[in-house]
């Protein structure tokens, strides 16, 4: 009953979700010991998950891309795969995902397709996105940085391969403090990247869209 | 009569079954069972209690490399767990202490605790203590034999990444008068992608041993860089035809293109059983005027690998194969005569098709294997081989080609015309108008080669740090940076974000097979394991670890 094999999760507040393949459980952290379990949930193999940005309300994609009802959500992209550990929510009310080789952005409320562009993963992949930019490490192309600023025009800002094309070795954990991006791989390294001025994310975005 | 106690059992077993269904049924609603409480509650509170305060450390790291045996051994057997890189280091250097009680208790800390520095002189110790490993007196054949005692083989592989503090140890064992251990420790120090160590490796060319100068020419391949080119081109004219082939891989490996004489020369007047062997593989990686001419003529290699690679660089240069096949047997089995017909195609197309870019010669060939909704293997290598040449000037073809393959699917990529047009271009459009539309005002402006075929304005690394387990997530909080792997959780000082340094350890090994991933938030980190279940940790002031 435990939550076994890959522990994605994600905090929101005083929330927090663990969640693996099939099953979801979230928890209080607003204590100051443990976290305390609120709620569980199964699912059909789970891929991924995201908080919508209202208290207690979350999204999740599975393997199939079909849509699962978690109080409020959408259909991520019927018929297509979502990538482990590939969605991430944006500002005004964006909604991200690594899917099939491409990252989708959506509109959160309405699920409504606002742009694409090429993303190549084929086992695994990760992607945050702080303001008008998308930072993605993708098994097959490396870490890439896209611009979001218009969905409907998303622009490869960057891309940096892996220092070496085994599967094992490529860049796997990313995560972005100021202008420093910090990766991880796979056999045992961590990176220390210095983000020039142009991929560092400006808290601007077109609204409305 | 015996009827009763059968329908009892059966009761029996269905109510247990129900339960255990019940059981399994509610824990999937919210609210769920104390037991799924119970589980799902940190279970791991005791997991981190190997955290030592670096003072102490530092303080064994000292007591390692004291005169007096006694010592050592005190702070081997106290140091069982430590990951940080300089305590492997010093231990390392243990396994070779005048004092084999030292040697010993040095060997029961590598072992369980994958010391990698240690790997190295403890695969030169196994070779010199079990003898029967020297099959063939072959040194590759010593280690892997020492090895298989309790590691894998290609644990080997996995020294690729060494801490700075282990190179000095390398470098040392480069001047054993083991054979086996200057293997190793070039090996390594091949892998540790550190230049610094070129020149020590160079003078490795000279070793008396084979094994260790065909290691010391693949090192330098692997380091690459001009002194290491350089150190190898040196050595091009050697009589020895695999000293040559090994010269002529590891040139090939980096492009130089002097590399292409010494192919020339092994193909034409190689005597060996062997020579020339890798060239049919190796050539490909050079530009078609060079490489096509010598691998038609390699088709006519009295080794049969040789024709079969050469055969196969060929196809994956131009996608074209002229129904040649170097099979043993069935279908594919080579004939003289089908051979001759394929040099004479390959020869004829070639004289026609010499002065054309490689892009120009993919699309016609393209336009040739043009047969159906579904790729043929053929087909898909094209595609492939136009996105990862990453030439723009082939978008307009493809796009004249859209209509024909919106159907076409290779297991595992989706390998279609809108699939290469959107690795070409960096853009997604949902149809062919949408991209005609965009070319007509784009076109103009596209660079030549495609960003996501090369790197395109890579972030620059400022600074690396090692760990010893594979790494699987990484978190900041402030000046300390927390880094995930499969046993442990790192802690790195970032406040010079130019020289992370670890200066904490959360071994967890057994406790929870690996850390799945992290979170901080205010001042808060969370983690959850493989093992299951989510745990919070206690973040410290960076002084404090």
């Amino acid at each position: 009953m435990e939550i076994r094999w890959g522990g994605h999760f994600l905090a929101d507040g005083d929330r927090l979700i663990l969640g693996n393949y099939k099953r979801v459980v979230l928890y209080d952290i607003s204590g100051g010991g443990a976290p305390r379990l609120l709620d569980t949930r199964s699912f059909k193999e789970l891929r991924d998950f995201s908080f919508t940005g209202e208290d207690g309300f979350f999204t999740t994609a599975d393997w199939s891309g079909n849509r699962i009802s978690t109080k409020r959500s959408f259909p991520i992209a019927k018929g297509q795969r979502v990538r482990p550990n590939g969605t991430a929510k944006g500002s005004n009310g964006r909604f991200y995902c690594l899917d099939h080789g491409l990252l989708i952005v959506r509109n959160l409320r309405t699920g409504k397709t606002l742009g694409k562009a090429p993303a190549r993963a084929q086992y695994d992949a990760r992607l945050i996105v702080r303001g008008n930019r998308a930072y993605a490490w993708l098994d097959q192309m490396g870490i890439v940085v896209y611009d979001v600023t218009d969905p409907s025009d998303i622009k490869v800002l960057s891309h940096t391969p892996s220092p070496q094309t085994k599967r094992y070795n490529r860049w796997r954990g990313l995560c972005l403090d100021g202008a420093t991006l910090y990766c991880v791989n796979y056999e045992g390294g961590m990176c220390v990247f210095d983000v020039p001025k142009d991929l560092v994310p400006t808290p601007a975005t077109q609204p409305g869209k | 009569m015996n009827r009763f106690p059968l329908k009892l059992a059966i009761m029996i077993v269905s109510a247990g079954v129900w339960c255990v269904c019940r059981a399994e049924a509610s824990s999937d609603q919210p609210g769920t069972t104390a037991a799924l409480r119970a589980a799902t509650q940190p279970s791991n509170t005791g997991a981190f209690r190997s955290l030592r305060p670096s003072s102490e450390i530092d303080e064994l790291v000292r007591s390692l490399q004291a005169s007096d045996p006694s010592e050592r051994i005190r702070a081997l057997r106290a140091g069982v767990g430590i990951m940080r890189v300089d305590f492997k280091a010093a231990v390392a250097a243990c396994l070779i202490h005048e004092d084999g009680e030292v040697r010993k208790v040095a060997l029961s800390v590598v072992l369980p605790s994958r010391v990698k520095a240690g790997y190295a002189i403890l695969a030169a110790e196994l070779a010199k203590q079990f003898p029967k490993y020297r099959r063939g007196g072959q040194t590759e054949n010593v280690i892997e034999g020492g090895m298989e005692l309790r590691y894998p083989a290609h644990f080997i592989s996995t020294f690729g990444i060494l801490g700075d503090s282990a190179i000095p140890v390398l470098l040392e064992q480069l001047k054993s008068d083991s054979a086996v251990a200057r293997y190793v420790a070039v090996t390594l120090l091949g892998r540790s992608g550190n230049r610094r160590v070129t020149k020590a490796i160079a003078a490795l060319l000279k070793d008396p041993s084979d094994d260790v100068r065909r290691r010391a020419i693949k090192a330098l391949g692997i380091l690459g860089g001009k002194d290491a080119i350089d150190a190898l081109a040196a050595m091009a004219n050697s009589r020895d035809e695999q000293i040559a082939e090994h010269v002529a891989i590891a040139l090939s490996a980096n492009r130089d293109e002097r590399a292409i004489r010494i192919w020339t020369r092994l193909l034409r007047e190689g005597k060996g059983k062997y020579a020339g062997f890798y060239a049919g593989r190796w050539l490909r990686e050079f530009p078609l005027k060079q490489s096509v001419p010598l691998l038609i003529e390699a088709l006519s290699h009295r080794t049969r690998y040789v024709r079969s690679t050469a055969h196969k660089s060929l196809t994956m240069l131009t996608c074209r194969d002229f129904g040649y096949s170097a099979g043993r047997d069935g279908d594919d089995k080579e004939t003289a005569a089908r051979r001759q017909k394929a040099i004479r195609a390959w020869s004829k197309w070639w004289d026609e098709n010499k002065d054309k870019d490689r892009y120009q010669i993919l699309l016609t060939a393209l336009k040739h294997n043009q047969s159906g909704d579904v790729l043929d293997d053929l087909k898909a290598r094209t595609f492939l081989s136009l996105v990862y040449l990453g030439d723009t000037r082939a978008i307009p073809g493809l796009l004249k080609l859209y209509d024909n393959n919106i159907k076409a699917i290779v297991p595992n990529e989706a390998l279609n015309v809108p699939w290469v047009l959107r690795n070409l271009a960096g853009r997604h459009f949902d149809d062919k108008a949408a991209w005609g539309q965009w070319l007509a005002k784009e076109g103009k402006n596209l660079p030549k080669k495609s960003t996501l075929s090369r790197p395109y304005n890579p972030l620059r690394i400022v600074a690396r740090a090692t760990i010893a387990w594979t790494a699987e997530h990484v978190a900041i909080d402030g000046e300390l940076a927390f880094v995930g792997t499969r046993c442990a959780l790192e802690v790195f000082d970032i406040s010079n974000r130019r020289a992370p340094e670890i200066i904490g350890h959360y071994d967890l090994r057994g406790e929870c097979q690996g850390v799945g991933q992290l979170l901080v938030r205010k001042g808060r980190m969370f983690l959850s394991t493989h093992a299951g279940g989510v745990s919070r940790v206690p973040i410290r002031p960076a002084g404090q670890y």
